[in-house]
Formats: C-alpha cells, structure tokens, sequence
C-alpha cells in the first residue's frame, strides 16, 4: 500500500483539541480562581513590591549592597552550603533507598521525612540542647569548646530540614528510572561504580539541580532559625524580622524583602521550565525488567556510612525533643517532670486549638482552589492554564518571609477598590477576627502549590474521553466535574489537604508577621518560649504538634486507603 | 451521500427517530504556534436516516475530527452541520442528540455496568421504573444482562465495548458515532464485534457515523464509505465502488493491494471503458470518466486480478518472492512493467522464486485512472 503521502500529513495533526465554546460555569470557575490569587499573591506582592520602592525602602536596598554587605553575603554564603549539604544527603539517603538492601529501610524513609511535618525550632532547639556551648554532647561527654551560633550551626539545622525535600525529589527520579537501562549497562560489561557515574548520576542531574536550587531559596528565605541560631551571624531574612520587629521600618523590611524575592523567582522559574525539561527520565508506566540490588562494597559502605550517620543524628535531636519535654531541664537537670506538658496544657491550649481550627479551614480552601486550578490548567484552558500555573505555583516560589510581610502590608488596614472599601482590614489585633482571616490567607496560599501539582498530575493522568463520554451523555459540564472528574480524582484532592494541613500547621516563617495576642499560634507559642530560653515548654510544644501532625496525617491516609479501597473493589 | 445500489439494510429498517445528518463545507484549522494545520478541508456529505457511513483514512487524515465536529466537541472553522435540517454548530455536545462510543471506551471506572448505562438516563432525569427498563433492555440488546454488578476493571475488552455501546443506545440517539470502538481488541474479538455492532445497528435502524482506518472493518461494516487523505474527502461510496471504482489513485492504494502501471490512452468507448498501450500489449478495461484519448493513464491492476500461468499472458515476468499464506500465495513478479504484487489463490504448489511465468489478467478486475499530473 503506498500511504507515503497520507504520513506527511502526520506531523501537522497534533493541535491540542479546543472545546466548543466555554460553559459559563467555566468562567465563573476562572473569576474565583483568579480573585483568590489575586487576594492571596497579588494584592500581598504588590503592595511589598510598592513599599520597597518607596525612598526608605531603595535606600535598605542601597544599603544592603553597599554600606552593609554582611547580610546579603551571608545569605549567600548560608543558601550555597544549606544547598550543597541538603543535596548530597539527599542524594545518598534516596540512593539508600531505591539501590541498596539494608534492615530497617522502611523507618529510615520516614525518619528521614521527619524533619518536614516537625515545626522549625524543634531541631535547632534540640541542636543547642545536644551540641551547644553546654550541650550534652559536645561538652558534657566529649568536653568540646564548641560553639553552634552562626554559620555551622546553621547549615546543619537548615540542612537538617530541609533535606526530605531533595529526598523526596531525587527519589522519585531515581525510582523512575527504566531498570533495563542498568541491565543494558551491565551487559555491557560496566561495573555498579561506573554505572553510578556514568549513567545513575548524570540521569538524575535535572533533580539534583532542582533539589539544590529548591534548597537554596528555601534556606535563604528562613527565618526562624537565625533567630534561634544566628548569632552575631545576621543574614537578610533576619534582618527583615529586626527592620519590622525592631525598629518598625516597614518600607526597609519591603525593600530588603524584595532582594529575597528577586532570585527566588528566578530560581523557580529556572527549576518549572528548565530543569523540567531538561528531565531525561522515561516515565512508561511499566517497568520493563526489575532493580537489582547494588553490592560493591566500595558503593555501599560509603554510602551507608554517611546514612547512618544522618540517621543517628535524626534519632539523637528528636529523642532530645521527646524527652527534653518531660525532664525538668535536659542536660543541667535531668528530674522528670510534667511540668512543661501542663504548662503548654494550661497556656497553650487555646493555641492548639487555634491552630487546628485554623488548619481545618484552611487545608480544605487551599485543596479546592488546587482542585479548580488544576481543572482550568489541565482540561479548560490549554495555553492560558501555562500562566493559571505558573500563578498558582507562586505560593511556593514567594519566600515565606516575603509573602507574611506582603500580607501584613497588604492586609492591616481596609482594601479600598475604585472609592469603595471592598474589605476591612484583615491582618493585625484590630481587625475582623482578630487577624485569624489573614492567618488562614496565608496558610492558603501556601496550601496551593502542592496541592496543584498533585491534582495537575493526577488529573492529566485521567483520560479527557472520560469526561467526553459524559458530556455525550448530556451532562453539562458542571455535573461532569462533580460526578466524574472530582471521584476520578479523589486520592489527589486527599494528598493536597494532607500537605496543606502539615504545612499550615509548622509553619512560622510566613506568619509571624501577622500574629496577633488575640490570635495565638501554636508555632509563634514555641518561638515565645525558645526566646526566653524555656526549651522545656518549647519541646514540649514541639511534641504536642508533631503528634497532631502525625494525626492528621494518619486520618488523610487512612481516608485515602478507604477511597482507593472501594475504587478498585 | 448515496450510493448507487443502496444497501437493503440502509432503507428497510429505517426508525422514525433515526436522524439524517448533512455536513456542508465542514472545515477546521488548528492554529499551532507558526502555521496554521487544516485538519478538515470543505468536508461535504449527506447521511440518510438509519445508513451506516465509516470515515475511512491513514491517521492525520482529519476523520476523528470531522466526527468530533459531529458530536460537538470541536467547532467547524467554517462550514454547516444540520440534523434534520436543523443546525448544531451552536449547539453545546451536552445538548445534540448524538451518542459517542470512544476509542478507550471511556467508562467510568468509580460506577458499575448498571450505573455506567444509566448516566445519561440519570441527567436527563428519567424516571426510575423507565430507567431500570431501559437498562435492562440495553444490556439484554448488548449481551451482558449478568455483568450488572461489576466494575469496569473486572471485564475484558469485550464486554467493556459492550457496557460502551449499551450506554450509548440506551438514550435511543438519533446519531450514533463511533471513534475507532475496535481497535484495542484482539483480532479475533475485533471480527466479532464487528459483526455484533452491524447487527445491533441494523435492528436499531440507528443513523451510524463509524470512524476507523481498517479498510476491512470499512468494507464489512458500512452502507457508504467516506475515503478521506490529508482533511479532504477523496471519494464518496458503497464498499464495491471505493473498491473497484475508485476515484483517486490514493484510494486504489489504500483498501486492499493494487499495482499501479504507467499507459498511454489509445481510445475512449462509449461504455465507459478505455483502451491503453501499455508495453507489449493493448488492454481495454473499464475506465474513470476523467480518462481521455491520447493522455497519460494509470492502470490499476488489483493482485488478485492477476493469474499466474506457465508461460503465455499479458505479460511476462521472473518471481522474485513467493510467500504462502493459507488462503492465498503472495508473489512479487518481476516483469517489463515494474514489479507486481500477485495474490495467487490457486491450489498448484507454489511457484520457486527465479521461475519464469506469464501473468494474465482478468480485465473486468482491472481500472484505468487518469495518469498524475506531471
């Protein structure tokens, strides 16, 4: 059969498939999306970006890279090593996991996800409590002058919680890997080392790269941590807390945030449209051969060595925490008591109980919005949906102190539209709910960017003649979403919630701008006590919300076991 | 369209709600980011109430899209589509009286068979006595009444097909439409299903728009046959005329084996036949109406229209391969007109390659087109 002519045809065929015209609920669906990021990124950015050019604000700026330099490079010089060290421990801890046979791998999984559902201070208190001036390890056992304060304690407590990101990034791509690509190598005649660097190692650069480039912003936007450990050592994130806290000079706080926020779009920028494509991995879905265990010792007792090191140091830092909270002070007075539980009992509970509620809120807004995002991305608007996208991801790509601080300028006295006061102030002890609304905004907003992903990809999993085939049927296209893409899609919309309550839950950095007295949090709770040097409360608060964290995950998994269980029953 | 020995099946069964769709100057261009792609290019047709029409063509060749035009999930560039004389382009997919079987079948895997057919009966709120009836009737009419309960994880190819077709008959379409419903199955499964739609659509007297790039299923299938290349419609035809007749030498190439040889038109008869010159021989055959005396011809020889013999023939040759394929030995044979394709049916030993034999030709099988343009 001669079809040489009917191929050619081939390679124009590829347009993406547009629909009929749009069903008004699609634009009503697109006006809420674009109002809640509007009110949740724009709004807040705007207005931080507006007070940053103010002439105090340039003239932080100005100061920032001129007169007093010390912050910016010590930022710098923070992110690089937080990102070098996160990296590599990931790196190794992911090929642990995905290469090697060793007991116990399934608790070293989760401790090494540890870190990412505690709440900041936790490691760095217990990082002071074991390796400090006095700590019980540096000092008490090997009699050690050493110092934590400054730029070595902070890199291993950034490190610290900060590594299950690159983790859980790097492990994804190595798990994704086509085994038969190491069987090929093999049957080459390529040992297991040559293969880890000729084949395992460049494969997984893209997420190497990303990881570090995620570790980088993430490390320099930290806040609560050179608060705990800084020291003499300022970097520009705290100093945005002093400018604010200190000498009330909002514009100077603007602009120094502004410096922060400049690269870290840039980065993700960077990580969503270059690493991304750069990405070499072939997902097929069927694994064509399976792993086999790597053995060369000259691989796996390194590799091991630097795991279980990290490893012990997870269990030494969360042990301190768990009994640090019910010894009357760890390492100086080693008396059990239950002093501090009952403290955080009786100042503490309104906290816990404003932080669940305002998790309650917020994880669920924060999944619909992903859940509307993603449908407008995915199925409604193939070309626009790149920019709905980029927007949504936002949440992630604004560091935290940036977005708080927006949300404080943004939000503290009434919003005003075309002379009319469309809302009342918002953020701040005065305002409607006593600065709650904003809280929830925040927790929001950073509730999104996961969410988005985990439905985006879960939602371009589902096959669009699904929801063709109901539209077939006469189903308009709200009842479609309702009665078919929104069960289809079930487990993700679980997964968004899950990481919006545990990030709504540890987070500070964003909020602690806008805490109110009246508004208590549980993560602000925790920065008060570590202040004043009651780290027996603080650990014991550390406890209490780790254990909720672990609740809440465990009633999502156990919600997304049921609903996975009676889809394919 | 209608061909010129419409098909008893077409006109007996023909049910009042039966539709009768017409396209009319049916384009779409896709606009990608430096060109613009026409993937449907001035698609003109008219379907009777209760026919059978299969959009035949290599893939790219725009008959998805003309169908999804059909059913409302794309939206013609320019150009009209009526049913029953009334226009649909405005008309949201939801709203057009059309049901769709797709090519994954797109059930829903969170509901059961019985859920799965009773969708659409749901959204338009049918009662619900009517609605078990109606399901019932469906699945009885499909052969799957004892899958009720099951998930559309737990049935094979097949009866996922059938649970797809019965959710599309049950709201009693007046238009059926067909994305390529076959081609995930097996081959064997694929002949059966074949035969079972035919059926079912014939004893619906449902209007059919069946999608597909199997020339087999085409053939076997359809009252008309729509042959399309490149968004343009290429020929319009029952499956005999696409087949011996066809318009356009691509047409010829793409249903079924054809050799394709270079002559020069001596005469043209007044019964439709021609006479060419080809090497070493003058043939008279039947020939498209487009063919005239003293131009450049084609002459289209289908393999099966040649018979191998031991020496004399229109032509003589050497095989140069010779593979048995059960029913049929294919040869290719080297002669003065270039290489051709033989199906030899004949039940004599096969032929060794590198023997020489004269092929003759039965001349009603061969078809004289107008010669390409230069």
């Amino acid at each position: 059969m001669t079809t040489s002519t009917a191929a050619r045809t081939n390679t124009t065929q590829t347009p993406a498939r547009t629909t009929v015209a749009r069903d008004p609920y699609v634009w009503g669906v697109l006006a809420i999306v674009v109002v809640a990021i509007i009110g949740l990124h724009g709004l807040p950015v705007s207005k931080l970006i507006a007070a940053g050019l103010t002439p105090e604000g340039l003239a932080a700026i100005t100061r920032a890279f001129t007169a007093d330099l010390a912050p910016l490079w010590n930022s710098l010089l923070l992110g690089l090593l937080v990102a070098l060290l996160g990296t590599v421990v990931g790196f190794l801890m992911a090929y642990a996991q995905v290469f090697l046979s060793f007991p116990g791998k399934r608790v070293l999984h989760w401790l090494t996800l540890l870190p990412m559902i505690s709440p900041p201070f936790a490691v760095a208190t217990a990082m002071i409590t074991m390796f400090g001036r006095r700590g019980i390890i540096t000092y008490h056992l090997l009699g050690l002058d050493f110092t934590l304060y400054g730029l070595q304690g902070l890199v291993i407590v950034l490190a610290m919680t900060f590594t299950p990101l690159a983790y859980l990034n790097i492990r994804a791509m190595l798990e994704n890997m086509d085994p038969s690509l190491f069987e090929a190598a093999k049957a080459l005649g390529a040992s297991e080392a040559y293969i880890l660097f000729r084949v395992t190692l460049p494969m997984v650069t893209p997420a190497l790269l990303a990881s570090f480039l995620i570790l980088f912003v993430e490390a320099v936007a930290d806040l609560a941590n050179p608060l705990v450990l800084g020291g003499d050592f300022r970097v520009l994130a705290s100093e945005i807390y002093f400018a604010v806290a200190g000498n009330g000079n909002v514009s100077a706080a603007a602009g120094l945030a502004l410096i922060l926020l400049l690269p870290a779009l840039g980065v993700f920028c960077v990580q969503k449209y270059w690493a991304a494509r750069k990405s070499v991995v072939t997902i097929t879905g069927k694994p064509t051969g399976s792993r086999v265990d790597v053995t060369d010792h000259g691989i796996t007792i390194p590799v091991l060595a630097v795991v279980t090191l990290w490893t012990a140091l997870i269990v030494v830092l969360y042990g301190a925490i768990a009994v640090g909270g019910v010894t009357n002070i760890l390492g100086v007075d080693n008396t059990i008591t239950g002093a501090h539980y009952e403290f955080v009992a009786r100042l503490g509970s309104t906290a816990v109980t404003t932080t669940l509620w305002m998790t309650v809120v917020a994880a669920p807004v924060g999944a619909l919005l992903a859940v509307l995002i993603a449908w407008l991305v995915v199925r409604q608007f193939p070309r626009f949906g790149r920019v709905l996208d980029f927007l949504g991801m936002l949440g992630s790509a604004i560091p935290g102190t940036v977005l708080g601080l927006g949300f404080a300028l943004a939000y503290a006295k009434p919003t005003w539209l075309f002379g009319i006061q469309i809302l009342p102030a918002l953020a701040g002890g005065v305002s409607v709910g006593a600065g709650a609304i904003a809280i929830i905004g925040v927790y929001v907003a950073r509730a999104i960017p996961t969410g988005q992903q985990s439905v985006i990809a879960s939602l371009s999993q589902v096959n669009p003649q699904i929801e063709e085939a109901a539209t077939s049927l006469g189903a308009s296209v709200a009842h479609t979403m309702r009665a078919v893409t929104l069960p289809l899609i079930n487990p993700a919309i679980l997964t968004a919630i899950m990481y919006g309550a545990t990030r709504s839950m540890t987070t500070i950095t964003a909020i602690i701008f806008i805490t109110t007295p009246q508004t208590k949090v549980m993560t602000s709770q925790i920065l008060d006590e570590v202040d004043a040097g009651r780290f027996g409360n603080a650990f014991a608060y550390c406890t209490v919300l780790i254990g909720l964290v672990l609740i809440v995950l465990g009633v999502t998994t156990a919600a997304l076991r049921l609903v996975t269980r009676r889809k394919s029953a | 369209m209608t061909p010129s020995e419409s098909s008893p099946v077409a006109t007996a069964n023909t049910g009042s709600r039966a539709g009768a769709l017409e396209l009319r100057h049916v384009t779409k261009a896709f606009a990608t980011s430096h060109t613009v792609a026409t993937a449907v290019d001035d698609f003109t047709a008219t379907i009777e109430p209760g026919q059978f029409v299969t959009l035949l063509g290599p893939s790219g060749c725009g008959k998805t899209t003309t169908l999804r035009m059909i059913a409302g999930f794309e939206t013609p560039t320019s150009g009209e589509i009526l049913l029953d004389g009334a226009s649909m382009v405005s008309v949201p997919p939801n709203r057009r009286p059309m049901s769709m079987v797709f090519q994954s079948y797109a059930l829903f895997p969170n509901l059961n068979v019985a859920d799965n057919i009773s969708f659409g009966l749901r959204v338009k709120r049918v009662a619900k006595a009517e609605r078990i009836r109606r399901v019932a009737a469906a699945m009885e009419q499909v052969g799957i009444a004892e899958y009720v309960k099951r998930y559309p994880h737990e049935l094979s190819g097949g009866q996922q097909q059938r649970v797809a077709l019965a959710r599309a008959l049950v709201m009693e379409p007046k238009i059926l439409l067909f994305d390529e419903p076959l081609s995930n199955l097996d081959a064997k499964l694929r002949e059966r299903m074949r035969d079972e739609i035919k059926a079912i659509q014939a004893r619906a007297g449902i209007t059919s728009v069946f999608v597909t790039h199997d020339q087999s299923e085409a053939m076997t299938m359809s009252d008309v046959i729509v042959v399309m290349n490149r968004g343009r419609i290429e020929q319009i035809g029952a499956p005999h005329e696409v087949y011996r007749r066809p318009a356009t030498r691509f047409v010829a190439a793409f249903l079924g084996k054809a050799n394709f040889v270079d002559a020069e038109v001596t005469a043209v008869h007044p019964d439709s036949t021609a006479t060419v010159q080809l090497p070493g021989i003058r043939l008279t055959a039947p020939c498209h109406a487009d063919v005239a005396a003293g131009r450049r011809a084609t002459v289209m020889i289908r393999s099966e229209a040649v018979r191998l013999t031991d020496g004399c023939g229109a032509v003589t040759g050497t095989v140069t391969t010779a593979a048995f394929d059960g029913a049929i030995t294919q040869y290719r044979v080297n002669t003065e007109w270039g290489p051709l394709q033989v199906d030899s049916t004949g039940t004599e030993t096969p032929r060794q390659p590198g023997s020489t034999i004269g092929c003759e030709l039965a001349n009603d099988q061969v078809w004289i087109l107008p010669g390409e343009q230069a």
